[in-house]
């Protein structure tokens, strides 16, 4: 009788978490792809329709889509990456005021994506904003980087990051504090460089963290909505209408709920190829912590 | 790397970085006393008058309060839940241990924006539309994962042999893990803790969907729906976003240590 | 949602869902003990507003004002205001009354109305509102009756009439008489702008709100032009020598006359507004509805005249708020007074007064306070619409088509052959219309 109860607690100690998970995810997961498999009306769902919502993500509007989705998600991974193991590194050091100065640097965690995609796009108005008034004043030109293809996405880029890299920068903090000052001291003794420290210490024992962080970070840029939604509404020129935005934009806007559907899909499915690679690589090895 | 002694170089680049983080809310700030409606007046006028009317005039309060019941819950739920899971992860051996684990990560991966409507449907299907509940339960399914193998790796790095001393003293599992985990566990608590109430805090995908009623909404939904039919109401929309930091920023700044020290203790070993 | 969907895919019912869940969670169980808020006494009607009752301002005061007036008269019926903002009212209704959890009435946009009825979030009015009227009184809207009909049921009657077209100026900066043609605009602004040091025409591409700033002033410039929007058969209308005319001129206006900045594909109706509020540009085409807000601002300075043309001053683009039943309405009979007293002429009228809002029925004109200084934007739009009315009726999907063509104008400010944008435009919405 005892060992029933023993073999079974882990069983039912792990049994809330998942319940409430796959209760949450499994259902609309698969009602998800159930729909992007169906010609829509509205919200009705009629017949089965081979992959013909998939179409509309293939043609050059869709093209659009991967390419803005893409840039964003890529340079918003190595400006938000390289900037929190680089601070990481800085405010390891013994800095006079060290506490406060991590504080500083981590207050924009605090700010919703709301806040920030609002605050950004204020600071970028081309007739209000801070930043035009500083280049009218200054340098007696015009600002407004959200009206060009290129403006809009680096200032998309940049509020994101400047959103994000906290979170990344408290990880890689935990990671560097988490080696032992001893291996420093013994690499000190054999006279070792600075740079030397970062590429044989710093790097290898926090590398690992380095490339947790990198996979939470694209997951999270994979399906952000709400700054391009409120920011650049994905123009000028669909050249910020990201993936998940279209999701979003087929179902509440256009109503077409097989294409947001089927975008939801390859948004999903583009995810889990992540996750297999990553759980390959990190998770099952063990001890990798992970956190959204 | 810079253990021993800071360059001269790592003020200037941390200062740097201090200011792009705050000048941005430093410039929220200034816009949320310009009384009039508009970033167009910039009249060198200051008042209160916008936090007034985001205070009293406005249904923020209860949005406080909204997303302070369902954070807190959600922190519970979120930690309960994932400690009993991750002492079994960490502490049994047993079939299906990874498989489940990894099972539980995959699942978190479902990207929100995709199933919205499915969500949708369901909430509406349970009738918990505009419910904290239905919030809680969902919050607390999109964190648990992430917190559960944090917090597996935080009790992984906290040595067995204090419990099973224990519990050849005759002390229960329960007893076991109550008085000699449990303590050691507290700055990864901490620390999970923090990042599930941030988290909840400046959600606002889910919440518009799920829980847009004027008397249900968090507070990032409400600051959202500031913006009117008639032009967008910046002072006010400053006023209420430097408030909605607020509390975040208090428990931050009492739990920052804590943060940096729960996630390292728990990290790659 | 629909019974389709009920009967397919994996089924989860509340009870066994929560059961499951509650295995072992006392925290959960315990937050899913919350209340939800509690139904009222009598008679309750939900009505979802883009107006929110706490606001001070002069809007959310009138509609106050109006639902007072019908709560007087009905002390029996209980009536809340839900504020939604208008950007996601149209979806927020669908997915509510889907749901089962929508308002009995709502307040939309006026673009929104055939998706509603398309989506079946609408109930038909027939046996509701104005079962006794004379056709007198069903004369006696300024917008075609025909206009909210589908399918020979009254889906919506309209909150307040709109012009959508309406051409502001900085009077201090402009001075003369506006020349109602685009070459005589151009001539007659380039000089001032240059003196001003600012642009001479403003308008915004972007597809936030649907794409209204843009689609407002290019619908009454295709027919001054002599294409349509849409066709009486649903195909675009606007694929022609004629429907191109106004992206060139606007295209002209940027590149040629450097009268409109070049950054305008960013520009949503708000950055427009906040700028002329801000006198940041000489002139715009807005709406009527928000005329009241901008003069808050300028005062006496906002000047208001016809939308020019290419041969002469457009047509007026009249449009309204509607305000509907939802199929989600369990108080029908409550909810057909309410609609009726909302849209009777003694509501109507305190709407104009304290809204400065067109109201949507013609007898209200007759009203000596029209004939009063403060009533002379009200005057300006309110004969706009009768000189050269063009009435037209939505078709559905139209915010789809109205985001595409502003995309298709951003496609030619960067070098996009009118043309082929519009080409897009047109394959785009025959599969929308059939897909």
């Amino acid at each position: 009788m005892n060992t029933i109860v023993s073999r079974a607690s882990p069983y039912l100690l792990l049994t809330p978490a998942a319940v409430i998970i796959f209760a949450i995810t499994l259902y609309p997961i698969v009602n998800l792809f159930w729909i992007a498999f169906h010609a829509t009306n509205y919200f009705q769902i009629g017949s089965f329709n081979a992959g013909a919502n998939f179409f509309s993500l293939f043609n050059a509007s869709g093209m659009r889509s991967f390419v803005a989705t893409a840039i964003f998600v890529i340079a918003s991974d190595v400006l938000a990456l390289s900037l929190a193991i680089f601070l990481a590194l800085l405010l390891e050091a013994p800095l006079r005021n060290r506490g406060l100065l991590r504080t500083v640097v981590m207050v924009p965690w605090l700010v919703s994506q709301v806040v920030t995609a609002l605050l950004w796009q204020a600071m970028l108005d081309a007739n209000f904003g801070p930043l035009a008034h500083l280049a009218q004043v200054m340098f007696g030109v015009s600002f407004a980087p959200l009206g060009n293809e290129f403006g809009a996405m680096a200032s998309m880029v940049i509020a994101n990051v400047w959103r994000s890299y906290p979170f990344a920068l408290v990880l890689m903090l935990a990671a560097l504090q988490s080696i032992p000052s001893e291996m420093y001291e013994a690499a000190r003794i054999d006279g070792a460089t600075r740079w030397q420290e970062f590429r044989y210490i710093s790097l290898p024992m926090a590398g690992q963290t380095a490339m947790v962080v990198l996979i939470l970070l694209t997951f999270e840029y994979f399906t952000l909505v709400t700054i391009p939604f409120i920011m650049t509404s994905g123009g000028p020129n669909e050249a910020t209408y990201l993936l998940s935005l279209r999701v979003w934009r087929e179902a509440f806007t256009n109503y077409h709920f097989g294409y947001s559907a089927a975008a939801g899909v390859v948004v999903f499915c583009l995810n889990l190829v992540l996750a297999l690679v990553y759980i390959r690589k990190f998770a099952v090895k063990g001890g990798a912590d992970v956190q959204r | 790397m810079f253990r021993d002694k800071a360059p001269w170089w790592a003020y200037v680049a941390i200062l740097l970085t201090s200011i792009g983080a705050v000048l941005p809310l430093a410039w929220l700030f200034l816009l949320s006393l310009d009384p009039n409606q508009g970033i167009a007046s910039g009249s060198g006028v200051y008042s209160l008058k916008n936090y007034a009317s985001v205070i009293f005039q406005s249904m923020m309060a209860q949005y406080f309060l909204n997303t302070t019941i369902v954070a807190l819950f959600t922190v519970l739920c979120t930690l309960t839940c994932a400690t009993l899971g991750a002492y079994a992860a960490s502490r049994y051996r047993f079939p299906g241990r990874e498989t489940i684990m990894i099972g539980l990560l995959l699942a978190s991966m479902t990207p929100v924006i995709a199933v919205l409507v499915p969500l949708y449907a369901l909430a509406a299907k349970l009738q918990l539309l505009n419910t904290y509940s239905i919030l809680v339960i969902v919050f607390t399914a999109w964190q648990l994962p992430g917190t559960l193998w944090l917090l597996r790796s935080f009790m992984n790095s906290i040595p067995p042999e204090l419990e099973e001393a224990a519990l050849v003293d005759g002390c229960s599992r329960a007893g076991a893990f109550v008085r000699i985990v449990l303590p050691q566990l507290v700055p990864g608590l901490l620390a999970a803790g923090l990042i599930v109430f941030v988290y909840v805090w400046n959600e606002f995908i889910i919440a518009v969907s799920l829980a847009a009623k004027q008397d249900m909404r968090l507070v990032s939904v409400g600051l959202y729906f500031y913006l009117s039919d008639f032009g967008v109401e910046w002072g006010k929309i400053a006023a209420g976003a430097i408030v909605s930091i607020i509390p975040p920023a208090i428990l931050f700044l009492f739990l920052q240590r804590q943060l940096i020290h729960g996630l390292s203790a728990g990290a790659v070993k | 949602m629909t019974k389709k969907m009920k009967g397919q895919g994996p089924h989860l019912d509340r009870r066994t869902f929560l059961g499951g869940a509650a295995l072992g969670l006392g925290t959960l169980a315990a937050a899913s003990a919350f209340p939800r808020p509690a139904l009222a006494k009598k008679v309750k009607l939900v009505y979802w507003s883009p107006l929110d009752p706490k606001s001070n301002n002069a809007r959310s005061k009138a509609e106050g004002a109006m639902v007072e007036l019908f709560t007087k008269s009905h002390p029996e019926i209980a009536v809340e205001i839900q504020p939604v903002p208008w950007q996601v009212m149209g979806q927020q209704v669908i997915q509510g009354v889907m749901a089962g959890s929508g308002p009995d009435i709502a307040q939309l946009s006026t673009t929104n109305l055939p998706d509603q009825v398309g989506a079946g979030s609408a109930a038909p009015l027939n046996d509701v509102v104005g079962k006794n009227w004379s056709q007198a009184e069903k004369d006696d809207f300024i917008l075609p009756w025909d206009n909210t009909v589908y399918d020979g049921q009254k889906m919506a009657y309209y909150w307040n009439s709109l012009l959508n077209n309406e051409f502001w100026y900085i009077r201090s900066e402009v001075d003369g008489e506006i020349p109602t043609t685009w070459d005589g605009l151009q001539s007659f602004l380039t000089p001032l702008a240059k003196k001003h040091g600012k642009p001479g025409f403003l308008t915004g591409l972007s597809q936030q709100g649907n794409a209204i700033e843009f689609t407002d002033w290019l619908i009454p410039a295709f027919w001054a032009c002599g294409a349509e929007y849409v066709t009486e058969t649903g195909e675009v209308g606007f694929l022609n020598e004629n429907g191109m005319k106004p992206f060139q001129w606007i295209l002209d206006m940027v590149k040629v006359h450097k009268l409109t900045p070049d950054n305008i594909s960013a520009l949503t109706r708000d950055n427009v507004l906040d700028a002329m509020k801000g006198r940041k540009a000489l002139s715009t085409i807005l709406t009527s509805n928000i005329v009241a807000s901008a003069r808050s601002a300028l005062g006496d300075d906002l000047g208001l005249a016809r939308q020019p043309g290419p041969n002469g001053a457009c047509p007026a683009f009249a449009a309204g708020k509607f305000i509907m039943m939802t199929k989600s309405c369990h108080e029908q009979e409550a909810a057909g007074l309410f609609i009726e007293s909302m849209i009777s002429p003694q509501s109507q009228l305190i709407n104009a007064q304290m809204a400065k809002e067109l109201p949507s029925r013609k007898s209200v004109v007759a009203d000596p306070w029209f004939k009063t200084p403060e009533a002379a934007d009200l005057k300006f739009a309110m004969d706009y619409m009768a000189e050269t009315p063009h009435f037209f009726k939505f078709p559905k999907r139209t915010d789809f088509l109205q985001t595409r063509l502003a995309l298709a104008a951003q496609q030619m400010m960067t070098g996009t052959p009118i043309k082929e944008a519009l080409e897009r435009v047109a394959t785009d919405w025959d599969q929308a219309r059939n897909g």
